[in-house]
């Protein structure tokens, strides 16, 4: 990783510059056993949940209630211990219809995470590149949003929803959760973008505006193509809290058709209780898209977000 | 600042963001605050009467000190792992590995977190016969296999070392006679065909022997008998106890006792019955007698210690009841084996319960301490980290003179980011408990006020303005580090 840049001294190269004396160093071997022990422990107690999980949702009823599920290790080549059928049944069968909660949650998460980083990025240059009255204390409102709790909010929006006839709308089913996870998500992403925005170098936009370059100009040109990294991390985080939320989605959207995976899925834990086949199924249905998400945009994203929150 | 000035664009960039905020939670935060001196419908103002509910009634004490026990266990379990791991993991190859894996859980909803920890959690409710092992959560099992119940080997071996004439074989045999038997007929009926008759006859003695040691039968539904495992076992037992002379039941007693005090207890239960019905006994005493019967009746066919106090009907009795025994059951032999460790009700037994709801919090957001504190540690010119080594400090004072002072900023960020997740923690306990059975937390008292039925607005807007007061602290630092950065700038 660090190798390839020589010209920038990282810790790592610190370490093994100190590691190669002549010969093995057992001494230094030997010490760093306890090290690779706890990590090894710490990593194992953190994956076991959700392996346990997975491997679940692929046993029948039958296996899953009278045995652990680490008892297919002992064999795990044995696919005729494994089914599809959980699987089949939570997504297909009308009763827990996790197949349409799938479709739901996507066409929630979409413009759920669209629309906050569009209003959130144009907020965040106009607070970074434009001086106006007020400034300090319109970021410092907005931005305290962040610790709002949001069941404050929900009574008079709710009302609000309801006279505006946005609720159960019969041409735009999820407009209420839409406008909703718009507004949630701003303050956080102000916050984030206006971090980075503001850390940009300043000359770069400063000799811009001495040529002439317009805010417009300014925000789609460099501002929006600079800040990549925190907006594409923002996109992530955003889908991610969208599409894991329950408790919006609870009070804006509620049950029946239009129900995302979270709320179906805890329906699902309080009507199924110990179906655990069902269940693990059901919950891996709602974690599938995230893993991936996660998994394979990790690096970026976590580059991303650190440089938007540590530099803060 | 000089940058360009003009009037309209800063209302064009900000007005969308501006408009959403003010109308979804700028207006309705200032009308929930006014909400909260109003009675439960927003009708007629009621001075601080929500208030006195919010701060005195019973749920909301519990509520507050639960939140509290979040707050320390929940802020230094997340802070001092994600450190702990981001130092650990700084130090090896697979670094960027082992912190995906423990980052991971921050991709997944609460819900499904929940899930994942209520199978961790599982309980299966102990003394389903003779099978001891089959805790399906992980952490009754760990906790069962660090003390395991006893197998029916170890009844079948401490008959035998005590003089009944049994062995694994013979109970291995009875009962694969028994499914044997089923297995033929099942063929005859034309619900097996030969071929899987034969295969399941060829693996039946490796599956008869996993059971006696204490593995769940084999779930497979062509087996035939399965129901019947149990019992097969424990009749072959006592085909064996038969053979011992009449009066021998203190040589099963000795191996089994339960078998015995379960007779004492029938008898002498009966006995004490009869006495109250003729009132030569009183009801409180014939109580308190019953209350200690079981423990009486196991300590006397141990040690032959015989009870003290009065009213025992069948005293004289017991030791022709132990001599007489002449079967065992099978409730007497789980319970002997029972090594008295039970599995743990994490989810609803108090004083663990919380701590189990905690951790699902710790599982999830140690990830995102890691992750924040692991950058600041990178940013650690490395040169300040070998000075120190030349200067002869060794790893822990580097640790502890170097790198947390270097990191005291990031620590303090991330220490409040955690103080408002748990202020506002939620929907881990509305999935796994609802906050029943004492786990009961600010937010979802809330949540409970407005929408667990009588819908008491006031109440829930009191609830939440005292949250924003708790909150408002931690906002206020943050507000004085944005104006140091700015500063800076």
């Amino acid at each position: 990783m660090t190798s390839a840049t020589p010209a920038v001294t990282s810790r790592e190269s610190v370490l093994s510059r100190t590691a190669q004396a002549p010969g093995f160093n057992w001494r230094r071997f030997l010490g760093r056993i306890p090290l690779h022990l706890a990590l090894l422990l710490l990593v194992v107690i953190w994956i076991t949940p959700t392996v346990g999980l997975f491997i679940s949702s692929f046993r029948p009823r039958e296996d899953i209630m009278t045995s652990g599920w680490w008892t297919v290790l002992k064999n795990p080549l044995d696919f005729t211990k494994f089914t599809l059928e959980n699987y089949d049944a939570v997504i297909n069968n009308p009763n827990y219809d996790m197949g349409r909660a799938f479709r739901n949650s996507l066409a929630i998460a979409i413009p759920g995470t669209f629309f906050p980083l569009l209003f959130a990025s144009s907020a965040a240059y106009a607070f970074s590149w434009m001086e106006f009255r007020g400034r300090n204390t319109l970021f410092v409102i907005l931005v305290g949003m962040l610790v709002v709790p949001l069941q404050l909010t929900f009574i008079p929006v709710l009302r609000l929803f309801n006279n505006l006839g946005f609720t159960n709308n019969p041409y735009v089913p999820f407009l209420s959760i839409w406008v909703a996870h718009t507004a949630y998500g701003l303050p956080y992403a102000i916050y984030l973008l206006r971090n980075y925005m503001g850390s940009l170098p300043r000359e770069i936009f400063e000799s811009a505006y001495l040529d002439g370059c317009s805010h417009p100009t300014a925000f789609l040109r460099l501002a929006l193509p600079l800040s990549v990294p925190a907006i594409a991390s923002l996109v992530i985080f955003q889908f991610l809290w969208v599409w894991n939320d329950l408790l919006v989605a609870l009070i804006y959207v509620g049950g029946g058709r239009n129900a995302p995976l979270t709320y179906a899925l805890s329906g699902l834990v309080n009507s199924l209780g110990q179906d655990w086949h069902l269940l693990t199924a059901a919950a891996f249905v709602s974690m599938a898209l995230p893993l991936v998400v996660f998994l394979s945009l990790q690096r970026y994203f976590v580059r991303g977000i650190l440089a938007g929150s540590i530099k803060g | 600042m000089n940058v360009q000035r003009s009037n309209w664009a800063p209302a064009v960039f900000l007005g969308p963001a501006v408009f959403l905020l003010f109308m979804l939670m700028v207006y309705p935060a200032l009308e929930t605050i006014r909400l909260s001196f109003m009675d439960r419908l927003g009708e007629r103002y009621i001075g601080l009467a929500n208030y006195d509910y919010a701060l005195t009634s019973p749920r909301m004490q519990e509520a507050f000190r639960n939140n509290l026990l979040w707050l320390v266990v929940f802020t230094s379990g997340t802070v001092g792992l994600g450190l702990l791991i981001a130092t650990l993991a700084d130090r090896v190859r697979y670094e960027s590995l082992a912190k995906a894996i423990i980052f991971m859980p921050m991709a997944i909803s609460f819900v499904g977190a929940g899930v994942i920890w209520k199978f961790v959690y599982d309980l299966r409710a102990p003394g389903t016969p003779l099978q001891p092992n089959n805790q399906i959560g992980v952490l009754n099992a760990v906790l069962l296999s660090i003390r395991p119940d006893g197998t029916l080997s170890d009844a079948i071996a401490m008959l035998n070392t005590e003089g009944v004439p049994i062995t694994d074989e013979e109970v291995m045999q009875a009962i694969i006679e028994v499914e044997t038997a089923r297995i033929e007929e099942a063929v005859d009926g034309e619900d097996l065909t030969r071929a899987e008759a034969d295969e399941l006859l060829d693996i039946l003695p490796g599956r008869v022997r996993e059971y006696l040691d204490g593995q769940t039968p084999p779930r497979d539904e062509r087996w035939q008998a399965l129901g019947q495992w149990p019992r097969a076992a424990i009749a072959a037992i006592n085909e064996a106890i038969a053979t011992l002379p009449p009066g021998s039941g203190r040589i099963v007693c000795n191996a089994i006792p339960h078998a015995c005090a379960m007779q004492i207890e029938s008898i002498e239960g009966r006995a004490i019955d009869e006495a109250v019905a003729a009132g030569t006994l009183s009801a409180e005493r014939a109580r308190e007698l019953r209350d200690s019967l079981r423990a009486v009746s196991v300590e006397y066919v141990r040690s032959g210690t015989r009870p003290a106090g009065e009213g025992w009907q069948t005293l004289d009795q017991w030791d022709d009841i132990i001599a007489g025994v002449n079967e065992v059951n099978i409730r007497a032999v789980n319970t002997t084996l029972d090594t008295g460790v039970e599995p743990i009700d994490w989810i609803r037994r108090q004083g663990i319960n919380n701590f189990a709801l905690i951790i699902v919090g710790v599982w999830i957001w140690t990830g995102f301490c890691m992750v924040v504190l692991s950058a600041a540690l990178k940013g650690i010119p490395a040169e300040l980290i070998e000075a120190a080594r030349v200067d002869g400090a060794n790893e822990f004072q580097v640790f502890f003179k170097v790198i947390i002072p270097m990191l005291m900023p990031t620590l303090t960020v991330v220490t409040t980011t955690m103080f408002i997740t748990v202020l506002k923690v939620f929907d881990i306990v509305y999935v796994m408990t609802a906050g029943n059975f004492g786990t009961e937390v600010i937010a979802n008292r809330m949540y409970l006020e407005m929408y667990g039925g009588n819908r008491e607005f006031g109440h829930a807007s009191a609830i939440a303005v005292i949250l924003m007061l708790a909150i408002v602290p931690i906002m206020i630092y943050n507000i004085v580090q944005f104006r140091r950065q700015e500063a800076r700038r």
